[in-house]
Order: C-alpha cells, then sequence, then structure tokens
C-alpha cells in the first residue's frame, strides 16, 4: 500500500478547512519542491508525528505547533493530521480489517485505510501538560476505532534527517544505529550455527553464527588461563580470609551471559562500527568525509527497510542533497528511484518522500514525481493536475535540466527565449530598482523552444480546487513581425524586388501588411494565450523583436553602440581597437541616421540591420548594452525612471510582473526626460 | 505456517501454568485425549464432556502459541458464544505475560457478534456514512416505534405486532415479521421507513449487524480472504450454542471455498440449548463436523454421578468421572431426590438447605457453591405446581438473573452489577452501570448522544454534564449509590435517587418530558421483593440463604440457561413447566429406562425423539452435569407409581419426602 494524500489541519503554517494541506502522491518516489519556510518540512514532521519513526527520536508536538491564523491571533486548539492509504494488499487489508474504509469506486469496491491523528491543546489552565496525548483514529470521518500501538507499529517510518551526522550514527556503542539495523538483518540472524560447548567434535570457528562466536568468544574468556589464575588468587589470598569456615566465599569470573538470545546479540553488535573503504582491502582505514558517509547511511537503512517482510515501507529523507556533489546527487536519485520500483518479498513496494532544494535532484527526477510546494500549499507536477500535455510531458523530461531546474525554488519565474533577455533582463531590472535577487526571480532561458511548456508547468488544471500556484511566471516573446519597409532594409530583399506573395512562396518572416485589420491583433491574443492565466503571464514584444523594440522605444543610440561595438568584438579584444573610438564612430554613423528624417519605424529598421544584415553577435550587443546602461545609471546621465519611459512598454510590465508594480510617474513632468532621450 | 507452534515440552508449561500440575494434560492410562487436543491445530471439532476442562484446555494452548506466535500483522481469533465466556478467558490468559497479548492486537477474543460488528458491519456502516450510535434492540425499537406515524402505530397494536416488526433482515430494509401487512399496505411502507430512518439515525438492533455484515461479503467476497489472512487460526467456544445465522456466517468467513482458516471449534453438542424459545441449532456446518475428537474425561464429578447422567446425553458419551476434585476433601455424595405436592412446594428449598447443612461441614458450607435451578424462570402464577422457580421461591426476580439480556429498568442496570461486583468490591461496576442505565433513560427520552463511545459511560457522562446544573446531581447520585453498595428502600430512591436522576436525564437528552425515560427511573413496582428485604431473599437478589436467623449457607438460584458453564459443589434442579413437567417428562430416562435421543425401534430403524423432547434432555444435561459432589432432583411425589423410587433408593439414590415434616 501507499499514502495516497496526506491532509494537515492547523499544524504550523497551515491552517483550517479551506485552508487546510492537501497533498495526492503517487506511490513511489515524491520529491517535495519549494523555497525555505513553504512547508515541506512541516510535511515530514506531520508524517512523523502519525507513523512514528523507527530510530529512537521520538517526534513530540509543542503547543507551537498549533497553528495561528495571524499573529497575535488565538492558537487553534486541534491538529488533525490525516493519511488515506490506498493500494491495499491482502496482507494490509487482513492487517488492518477492522479500520478499514470501503470505497465505492465505479462498480467496484475498493478499500482504502484512513488514519487522523488528533492531537488536542489542553485548554486547563496551570496544566503542566500543555498537549493532551494524541489519537490515532480511523475511518473517513474519524468515527472508527482508535488504533493500538500494535496496529500502528506496522506503519511505523523510516526517516533520515537532514545534515544527519552519519559518522555518529554508524559508529559503535550502545543503542547504535548500526546494531539496530543489523539486529534486523535476515543475514546476520540466520547465518551460521549456535556454539555449544559441548559439542563434539567442536564447530568450526568460521562455520559459527555471529552470536555463536560471541558465545565462543565469551567461553574462552572464561577458559582463558590468566583469567584463571587471577581468580585463583583472588579466591585464595583474599576470599579464603574473609570467609568462615562454613561458609566458603567464592569468586568466578566469566563474561555477563546467560541473557536472552536478542541481548546478547544486541549487545555483540554495539561494538560493531561501519566504516568506508575505497577497496576491498578491509583494512585501509582511510576516513572518507561526511557525504560518503551520508551515503553510507542511507544504504544501511534500505538494507533493512528492503529487507523486511512485514510493515509499510516508507522512508522519509530530508534533504538528500546534503554533503554530496552534484553528480552524486543524481546517482543517489537514480538509485533510489530504482529501490521505489522494485517490489519487496512482500509484495509492498517503498514509499519515498524526500525534501529537496537541489536542483539537480529535481532535474533528475520526472515531473509526476515532484510536488511544489507553496504558501502552505501543495501542487503535485503530475499528469492530470497541471495543463500540461502528455507531448510537454515528454518534452520536459528530456529538456528540464539542472539550469532550469531552479526554477521550482523560485519566489518569482520569468522565462525567456535568448541569450540577449538572459543577459539584458536582469541588468535592466536591477537598474529599474527591482533587482532580481532581491526578489527571488528565477530567470531560466529556453533556447528558443518550448517556452509555453516552461509556463505551463505552473498552470493548474483545476485552480478553483486546487488554487492557483502563487508564484509570478512571466514568459517573454517576440512578437517577429517586422515593419513593411524592412524587409529591404535588414537584407530580407534586394532593394526592388516584390515581396513574394506567399503561399506559394515559404518565407517564415512576416511584415505587417500580411495580416491586415484584426489579424495583427489576433496574431499577438494567440502568442498571449499559450501561456497566460492563473499567476502566468506571456509578454509579447510590442514590435518585432526585442533588440528592435529597444531602438524604437527610445534606446536607438545605445543598440546602435552595443551593435557597433560586438561587431568590433574580436578587434577590441585582440587590441586592434579602442573602444572610445568604435563608440564615436557608431555615435556618428547614428546621428547621420537620426538627420535623415526616417520615421520611427525606418530608424529602427536601420538600427537592427546591423544584427541582421551586417551579423552583429546578439549575445555580445546585449553584454555591452548592459554595461553601457549601468555606466550611464551610475554616472547619474540616466535615472531609473527615464530608463523606464525609454524601455518597450512590455519589458516593464514583465519585470513589474515578477517583482513589484511600479508606481505611474507624477504628470507634471517632474521626471524630465534623461539625456538619453534628447540625444 | 503452525509447524512446531505447539512443541510437547510445552504441554507440561502450560498444565502447570493453568494450575493443573505438570501432569495435567498427560495421558491417564490409555486415555490421552487431553494431550491430543493440546498437540493438534489442524481443523477438528473437540466434543468435550462437561467438566472435562475445555476452557482451561483452549486457554492453555492460547498460552503457548502466544509465546511463540511471530507474527506481527496476524493473529489468533478466539470466538466466544457469551460475553462471560469471553471474559472467563481473558481472566485466565491474564495469567501469563504471553497471554495477555492474545488479548491485543492483532489479535481477537471475543463473541462472535463482536466479531461481526467490529471486522465487517462497523467498518462498512461507516463507510456508507452511518455514524453508529448504538447497537442495542430495545433503544432501536424505541425509537422507530417514535419515527412511525400514529396511524401505523395504531394499525400495528391492532394487529398485536410486537416490536419486533420493526427489524429487519435485508439491506434494503425489508424482510423480519409484518404480520399481515404486505408490500403493498400502508402501513408496511411506514414500517420499512421507521427501519431505514432509524437506522440512518444510528440505531441499531443487535442481530442487524449480522444483515450488514452479509451485504458487505455480497458485494466484496475479498473480505473473506482477507479475514482469513489476518486469521489463520480460529477457535470457536461452546461451538454447539451457535445458531444458524452465527454458523452460516461464521462459515462463510473462515471456511468456505478455497484456502480456508484452520478452525477448531469446543463443545458439547449434547448441551447445545438456546437462550430463545423454537430457536434451532445450526444447519449449515453443524456443530461437530466431520472430524471430531472427544474428550470424554470429566474432572468435575465422580463415576457414580457420570452414570446417573450420561443416558441424558442426547448422543450419549461415554463419561469417566474423575473427579470430584480433591478442594473440599470429601468424597461423591448420594445422589438425592426431594418429593413434594401442591403444598408442600415452597418447603423444598428449606429442607435442600437442611440437607446440605446435614451433609457438608461448616468450611464447605461456606467455601463452596450451591445453586437451584429451574428450567423455567418466567413464573405463571396460575400455571400447574410446579410451573417454575417462582413456586418454589416467591422472591425470585427472574429479570436479575437473565445474564445476557439487556436490563430494561435503573433498577435493574444496578442489581446487576450488584450481581457481577459480588465478592469483587470494585466501585467501576456499579459506578458504569449507573452511567450507562442513565444514558440509555436518555436515549428512550429522545437523547441522541449514541452509546458507541470509546469512553467509559461514566466517563461519558461526566463530559456530557461539565459544566451544566446537573453535574452535581449526578455526582450526588454516584454517591448515594456507593454509599448503599447499589441498594435501596423505595422511600430512599423517591426522596434521593428518582430527583436526581431524572434532572440527570432532563440534561442528558434535553427532553422536558421524560415519557419512557419516566418509566426505566420509577421504583420497580413489579418486582417489589426485589428490594423489599423480604425474609427469604436476603440482601443479594435470588439468593436463598438458610436457616433464615443465622445462614449456614447460601443457595444462588437461576434458571438452567444462567448457570451453564459453571461448577457448582451441589446443584438442585427443580421441575418445572413447559408444555409438560420436564422431569416428569424424563423419568424413563431417570429410572434408566430410555438412554440418548434416539433409539433403535423393532425394525431396525433409528426413531428419534420429537424436538421438545430434545430441547429438555439438554437442557436438563446441562443442569445435571454442574455438581461435583452433589445432585439433587425436585419432582411431585405423584409422579412416581409404586415401586419406581425403589429403582433409585437401589441405585443409592437418597430419597427426601417434603410432604412429611422434616424429621429433627
Amino acid at each position: 500500500m501507499y499514502i495516497a494524500e496526506i491532509r494537515i489541519e492547523n499544524f504550523r503554517l497551515f491552517g483550517s478547512a479551506a485552508r487546510a494541506f492537501v497533498l495526492p502522491l503517487n506511490p513511489g518516489l515524491t520529491a517535495l519542491v519549494g523555497q525555505n519556510d513553504a512547508g515541506k518540512t512541516a510535511i515530514i514532521d506531520a508524517v512523523r508525528l502519525v507513523l512514528g519513526t523507527r530510530d529512537q527520536d521520538m517526534l513530540r508536538v509543542d503547543p507551537l505547533d498549533f497553528h495561528q491564523s495571524a499573529p497575535g491571533a488565538e492558537r487553534a486548539d486541534q491538529i488533525a493530521i490525516r493519511l488515506t492509504f490506498r493500494g491495499l494488499t491482502v496482507a494490509d487489508r487482513g492487517a488492518f480489517a477492522e479500520f478499514l474504509t470501503y470505497e465505492n469506486v465505479g462498480e467496484q469496491l475498493e478499500t482504502a485505510l484512513i488514519v487522523t491523528w488528533i492531537a488536542k491543546r489542553n485548554a486547563k489552565e496551570g496544566s503542566s501538560r500543555r498537549v493532551l496525548p494524541p489519537e490515532w483514529r480511523t475511518g473517513a470521518k474519524g468515527d472508527g476505532p482508535l488504533m493500538d500501538w500494535g496496529a500502528r507499529s506496522l506503519l511505523t517510518a523510516t526517516y533520515l534527517r537532514p545534515l544527519r551526522d552519519a559518522e555518529r550514527a554508524m559508529s559503535a556503542g550502545r543503542g547504535s544505529r548500526l546494531s539496530q539495523i543489523l539486529q534486523h538483518t535476515a543475514e546476520i540472524r540466520n547465518t551460521g550455527v549456535a556454539f555449544d560447548r559441548n559439542a563434539n567434535p567442536p564447530v568450526e570457528a568460521k562455520d559459527l553464527s555471529v552470536l555463536g562466536l560471541g558465545d565462543y568468544a565469551s567461553h574462552l574468556f572464561g577458559e582463558s588461563e590468566g583469567i584463571k589464575q587471577a581468580r585463583k588468587r583472588l579466591n585464595e589470598e583474599y576470599l579464603a580470609p574473609l570467609s568462615f569456615a562454613d561458609d566458603l566465599l567464592l569468586a568466578r569470573i566469566g563474561v555477563a551471559g546467560a541473557q536472552e538470545d536478542n541481548l546478547r546479540l544486541r549487545q555483540l553488535l554495539e561494538k560493531l562500527e561501519l566504516a568506508l573503504t575505497a577497496s576491498a582491502d578491509a583494512d585501509s582505514a582511510q576516513n572518507r568525509g561526511l557525504g560518503s558517509n551520508n551515503l553510507l547511511f542511507m544504504a544501511c537503512e534500505l538494507l533493512l527497510l528492503a529487507a523486511e517482510s512485514d510493515g509499510f515501507p516508507l522512508l522519509l529523507i530530508e534533504e538528500p542533497e546534503a554533503h554530496l556533489h552534484p553528480q552524486r546527487q543524481l546517482r543517489l536519485m537514480s538509485f533510489l528511484q530504482a529501490q521505489a520500483s522494485k517490489p519487496r518479498a512482500d509484495g509492498q513496494n517503498i514509499q519515498i518522500i524526500v525534501t529537496t532544494h537541489s536542483p539537480n535532484l529535481a532535474s533528475d527526477l520526472q515531473l509526476d514525481n515532484l510536488a511544489l510546494i507553496k504558501g502552505g500549499r501543495a501542487f503535485p507536477l503530475c499528469r492530470g493536475k497541471t495543463l500540461l500535455s502528455a507531448s510537454d510531458y515528454r518534452f520536459l523530461e528530456r529538456f528540464l535540466d539542472v539550469t532550469k531546474a531552479n526554477l521550482f525554488f523560485a519566489r518569482a519565474v520569468m522565462i525567456v527565449e535568448g541569450d540577449t533577455e538572459t543577459i539584458l533582463m536582469p541588468v535592466v531590472a536591477k537598474l529599474l530598482g527591482r533587482d532580481f535577487h532581491e526578489y527571488g526571480v528565477s530567470l531560466v532561458n529556453v533556447g528558443g523552444v518550448g517556452l509555453g511548456r516552461y509556463a505551463r508547468i505552473f498552470l493548474r488544471k483545476d485552480p478553483e480546487e486546487d488554487g492557483e500556484i502563487g508564484i509570478p511566471v512571466a514568459c517573454l516573446t517576440d512578437m517577429d513581425v517586422m515593419p513593411d519597409m524592412a524587409p529591404w532594409i535588414v537584407g530580407k530583399l534586394e532593394p526592388g524586388q516584390p515581396v513574394p506573395a506567399r503561399p506559394p512562396s515559404r518565407r517564415q518572416w512576416r511584415i505587417k501588411a500580411d495580416l491586415p485589420g484584426e489579424q495583427l491583433a489576433q496574431r499577438r491574443a494567440e502568442r498571449r494565450a499559450k501561456a497566460s492565466g492563473q499567476r502566468v503571464e506571456t509578454f509579447v514584444s510590442d514590435e518585432w523583436t526585442l533588440e528592435y523594440d529597444l531602438a524604437f522605444h527610445g534606446l536607438g543610440k545605445q543598440v546602435y553602440r552595443s551593435a557597433s561595438l560586438a561587431l568590433a568584438d574580436d578587434a577590441l579584444n585582440a587590441g586592434g581597437a579602442v573602444q572610445a573610438e568604435v563608440i564615436a564612430g557608431a555615435d556618428a554613423a547614428y546621428q547621420a541616421l537620426a538627420d535623415a528624417g526616417h520615421d520611427r519605424e525606418t530608424l529602427g529598421s536601420h538600427i537592427y540591420s546591423l544584427f541582421e544584415a551586417e551579423g552583429a553577435s546578439k549575445a555580445i550587443a546585449a553584454q555591452y548594452l548592459a554595461e553601457l546602461l549601468e555606466k550611464e545609471v551610475n554616472a547619474g546621465t540616466l535615472t531609473s525612471l527615464a530608463l523606464r519611459q525609454l524601455l518597450p512598454p512590455y519589458v516593464v510590465a514583465a519585470i513589474a510582473h515578477v517583482t513589484a508594480p511600479f508606481t505611474a510617474p507624477a504628470p507634471n513632468g517632474a521626471a524630465a526626460p534623461g539625456p538619453a532621450a534628447a540625444a | 505456517m503452525f509447524d512446531d507452534l505447539i512443541r510437547e515440552q510445552d504441554v507440561a508449561w502450560a498444565a502447570a501454568l493453568m494450575g493443573l500440575g505438570p501432569d495435567g494434560f498427560a495421558p491417564v492410562g490409555d486415555d490421552d485425549s487431553r494431550l491430543r487436543a493440546m498437540l493438534n491445530l489442524d481443523t477438528v471439532d473437540f466434543e468435550a464432556c462437561p467438566g472435562s476442562g475445555k476452557t482451561t484446555l483452549l486457554v492453555a494452548k492460547l498460552a503457548v502459541l502466544a509465546t511463540r506466535w511471530p507474527h506481527r500483522h496476524q493473529g489468533i481469533c478466539v470466538l466466544s458464544h457469551t460475553n462471560a465466556a469471553r471474559n472467563e478467558i481473558g481472566t485466565k490468559l491474564g495469567n501469563s505475560a504471553a497471554g495477555i497479548s492474545l488479548t491485543r492486537y492483532p489479535h481477537f477474543v471475543g463473541t462472535i457478534h463482536a466479531f461481526v460488528n467490529e471486522y465487517l458491519a462497523l467498518p462498512w456502516l461507516r463507510s456508507k456514512g452511518l455514524e453508529v450510535k448504538c447497537i442495542d434492540t430495545q433503544i432501536a425499537l424505541a425509537k422507530r416505534r417514535g419515527l412511525l406515524p400514529g396511524n401505523a402505530r395504531w394499525a400495528i397494536q391492532k394487529a398485536r405486532l410486537s416490536e419486533g416488526c420493526l427489524i429487519y433482515t435485508r439491506p434494503d430494509y425489508t424482510g423480519g415479521s409484518t404480520g399481515k401487512f404486505g408490500p403493498q399496505t400502508q402501513t408496511y411502507q411506514a414500517l420499512i421507513e421507521a427501519r431505514r430512518a432509524g437506522s440512518q439515525q444510528g440505531y441499531f438492533c443487535f442481530d442487524e449487524m449480522f444483515v450488514w455484515a452479509n451485504e458487505l461479503l455480497d458485494k466484496r467476497p475479498e473480505v473473506a480472504a482477507d479475514l482469513r489472512r489476518r486469521f489463520p487460526l480460529v477457535f470457536v467456544d461452546e461451538a454447539q450454542d451457535n445458531s444458524e445465522e452465527q454458523s452460516a456466517l461464521l462459515h462463510r468467513i473462515f471456511c468456505a471455498g478455497d484456502a480456508p482458516s484452520r478452525r477448531q471449534r469446543f463443545g458439547d453438542s449434547n448441551q447445545a440449548i438456546y437462550a430463545r424459545a423454537g430457536a434451532e441449532g445450526a444447519a449449515t456446518d453443524p456443530f461437530p463436523g466431520a472430524a471430531v475428537q472427544a474428550i470424554p474425561r470429566s474432572y468435575r464429578f465422580a463415576q457414580p454421578l457420570a452414570d446417573e447422567v450420561k443416558g441424558l446425553g442426547v448422543a450419549p458419551q461415554d463419561l469417566v468421572g474423575a473427579g470430584p476434585p480433591p478442594e473440599h476433601g470429601i468424597a461423591h455424595q448420594a445422589p438425592t431426590l426431594f418429593l413434594f405436592d401442591d403444598a408442600s412446594v415452597r418447603s423444598v428449598l428449606p429442607r435442600y438447605g437442611e440437607h446440605l447443612i446435614a451433609t457438608f461441614d461448616a468450611q464447605v458450607l461456606e467455601s463452596g457453591v450451591f445453586t437451584a435451578v429451574a428450567g423455567v424462570h418466567d413464573l405463571d402464577e396460575a400455571g400447574r405446581v410446579p410451573h417454575a422457580m417462582g413456586h418454589y421461591a416467591p422472591a425470585y426476580d427472574p429479570a436479575c438473573a437473565r445474564k445476557e439480556a439487556a436490563p430494561t429498568s435503573f433498577a435493574q442496570y444496578l442489581a446487576r452489577a450488584r450481581f457481577e461486583m459480588v465478592g469483587s468490591g470494585n466501585s467501576d461496576k456499579l459506578v458504569n452501570a449507573a452511567a450507562s442505565a442513565l444514558l440509555a433513560a436518555s436515549e428512550l427520552t429522545g437523547g441522541t448522544h449514541g452509546r458507541m463511545a470509546r469512553k467509559s459511560p461514566h466517563r461519558r457522562v461526566v463530559d456530557l454534564l461539565t459544566g451544566t446544573e446537573a453535574h452535581p446531581a449526578y455526582f450526588a447520585l454516584i454517591e448515594r449509590i456507593l454509599a448503599g453498595c447499589g441498594e435501596f428502600v423505595e422511600a430512599d430512591w423517591q426522596a434521593a435517587v428518582r430527583p436526581h436522576a431524572e434532572m440527570v436525564v432532563h440534561q442528558l437528552s434535553g427532553a422536558e418530558v421524560l415519557g419512557k425515560g419516566a418509566a426505566f427511573l420509577a421504583w420497580p413496582q413489579d418486582g417489589p421483593a426485589l428490594y423489599a428485604g423480604a425474609a427469604a431473599i436476603a440482601r443479594t437478589n435470588n439468593l436463598f440463604a438458610y436457616p433464615e436467623g443465622a445462614p449456614q449457607v447460601r443457595i444462588r438460584l437461576g434458571s438452567i440457561h444462567s448457570v451453564k458453564g459453571e461448577t457448582h459443589t451441589a446443584t438442585l434442579v427443580l421441575d418445572s413447566f413447559y408444555f409438560a413437567h420436564h422431569l416428569s417428562e424424563l423419568k424413563p430416562w431417570l429410572l434408566g429406562a430410555k438412554t440418548g435421543g434416539s433409539r433403535l425401534n423393532g425394525r431396525g430403524n433409528v426413531v428419534a425423539e420429537g424436538p421438545r423432547m430434545l430441547g429438555r434432555l439438554r437442557l436438563h444435561y446441562v443442569a445435571m452435569t454442574r455438581p461435583t459432589h452433589l445432585l439433587c432432583l425436585a419432582m411431585r411425589k405423584d409422579v412416581f407409581a409404586a415401586g419406581e423410587l425403589d429403582i433409585l433408593i437401589g441405585r443409592g439414590w437418597t430419597v427426601i419426602d417434603c410432604c412429611a415434616p422434616a424429621q429433627a
């Protein structure tokens, strides 16, 4: 069986009723991703409270765990955590027969086990017990019998805490985790024979079981000549003079024994410790680092979990990436996924719930296994829950790599298609006083394909029911329609050549004349609609492309400069050109264009032709443009308000969407146009 | 999975644990029936004679199994017929640490009803969204009656239909007895609607749980496989008493089809008696089945008594009398017959007391168990003497003696608790009985708090009353009840008990008018003797103390049903009347002229006695196999013809004629 749903009410940041936390789960592995304080640990703790864990650490409810709906408000009286188990095997149904809930699924009557954990705050004044003992209720409405300890113990989970001190957990000592794990390992118990001191001929030491070896050693201690002599001396020289003649005191020296098998075995195993070696040479006791020890620890826990033949195999891991370098994180994730899909001897599959902050881990998982935690709500990204289509899932499985996976941990996401946006947007935003780092905005460059697919990760299929993911997402895309005169300016057509009729022509580019009347607006709406709605918004360039729009709206001179610098980039780097001279040349050329009396579209097209016709690198130009703008703002020749007015409106709107809205400039023109605008 | 769970060396340990000494289950001569029964873990039925110690044997087996049981999610299921039997098993298991674990998850020890509720009916009803508040036929029927429209109530009354017409036998609320009302009538529809609405409110009759259990099994047959997985080993105690419904359901859950659970039933078909008149034994999977192992050795009584009673077995068993147990240090006593007539019927009990005093020494009289039982205990005053216990002891209250029947008034709740707490001195029974009674009264008055709570009744009442005016009244009431150990005279009842109780019930039910609840709380008019402190029945109800002034012996009075499974030092079986006088009808068996429930006729065919005669045989076989030392019968003198008494005297019987005054 597996946990199919977690519902948490009034626990820490999770509220009640409509504000309760609900997370549906699939069998196998689920990774909870999200920024800090989203509630990932609260979810793991909630599951730990209900199921208990195999290590000896008991998690207790604290009065502070009771939800507070607003600062200063009275805390909730009762925490309710409900786990719904489905996919019960016949052994599960037998084991929990008295607690089951039967549900009509179509014609079929299916079984579920629903456990509701209830903890109440003690309302009595002056009581030293601040939380009343919790109850484990069953049934859909919690009206079934209470689960007693015996039944609950079948559900116990294995929990691996974050930043665990693996070295300590694996070292020898009383109650060590290693001894607990080994004690439950079949190989330890079932290999070899017990020691029998009367066996004739004596059993070979190598054939003895672990316990047998211990007993054999104890026996040898007793037989040891040194101990015998010490005993003799104790008896003869000290005890005899202290004894009465008719009541002789006699000492016996030996290993304390005669206890129950389990106890002796445990004491024996507590002497063991686990260390990693690189080679099969057992003596190379070279210490490995924290990360390796961490892996070792997890391996041990999994060994125990996979070897058991009863109970519910649930593994909770917080931040498995701790101390692991990226490649090892990926290896660990693949291993966990393989474990989760391998049925145990009793037909159960291990269910694994991990929390992670690692884009490496997140990128290796399929979306079906991810749940985004945001604002006290869970948003599983599995099929049926998002607006992603089947082909989107296939696409994202291949292309959602580690550079893009940071979108799962962002407070806001900007998805762009090209390098220009990637380079320029953070700089522009910062110059506008909307630093992306400060606002926790992740910028994802999808490289020209699948912009909408990434954005649709954030679109819920049923926002009425599930709510919206409270992460603003802005997609930046080009309109890709050039002004009517542009084809000749940017070199798409030879002078005098007519615009080829389409069809039969297969030209990809469009001019405004291709889209008369409503068609232009319609094209814009279609691009927008690819991924818009809820908190996702697609911002389509107002005119053509980002570079053209920048030039068109007011940064013509700066774009001309940066394109010129890009064209001269090799020479500049090689020392064959001087930046100031290139800029001076660019300014002169730009001034000539400006003085020619072109309209804005023609002027813009001419500037843009440096990219389209002359072949200036857009990425390199973007770098220069970013530098130029930073320089101007730092020098005080350009204010952030002035810059905002020179930028294409869709760029400003997109930045506002993922950060915070801009206030409109005062109408009396207090914001005087900067020198750039005057130029 | 059962290999090696019980090993030969465990048997001595278990016998010692049960207080039988290490050889308790060892073979005696060539009789190794108990040893084989201990070691056997196959599906089998044990036909165990009275006093064979089958419950002890069962518990010993369970104790061994408990120490070796390796499974965390599979358990042993132990089904008993009555709560009393369940408690006996629970108490005996409590003697060993491992035994205690059997009373917890994943095991089950309880009645068949409790099992069906816990594992089938309740999960199913909960899943259907029904909140089960209370499973109690009396309360459920009262609720449903209240839901009937006036004209339907009138029609039912006129047709002389009992409240039982509100019990259904099918999950669509149909079935049961609707008398002359067919499905097309308005009254029938009103009945169905009241059954449905009452159930929707969460009130159910005991037997209706089987209806829901069967519905679940119909809709999801895998449930049987699930339960077999959970309980691979099932023990059924007192299997001869299973009704057809119980037997069929258990067979369906554990036995029918593939991969049945291992099932062992313990019982004695000769002792199959049913709580309700006309109830029949099981036709499905009857006890004993094909695989039978007999346990014919009785440790209760001696061979002479075994010889006297074995003829009354419907299927006579070759009883071995290995008793009586040595505790009193005295041997078997000659069976005794008391003869009486209409005038002397009330002197039978005093003469019995006198005989006991003459037979046993003071120490035995103090520590022994002495009873007088009758097959019929509800008295028809005008019936032919002796009709029932009441003819012998006018103060006898049948209601208190019915262990299993739910009490129907506050006074009866208290009386039963007193009966149960005799000798223990623990107050919880009394307090919880009072709380249960108040909750029941509130339900009858219209309260809807239900009784399926996890808390004790007392805690529930306290929770419900906290902060209300009735809270101090409840504690005052409990104080009074504890102070008097649950006994009252009418003046106290009217002055202290009733006003407090009524206040509590007003608060619990929220009702202005108590209605049915008021009658429930009233001083029991119909049985004044219950509390009147009348001469013969002193202090505890249904105890006959003799002699009156300075009692030397206390004789417990009861029905034969009520003493089932018990062991007495001496038992007096009183003749009573159901269509005919029981013991008089059984005279041929007593005299040895007949044996068993069937005989071969002249043509070699088996002729069985009529069902009424078979019932009579079983009932009195139960009664006559109770005593360890002394069996007594009381019969009308005029039943015996000349010479018949001589046969008995010749076999060693003592005859005491109550018509003649006792010889000083």
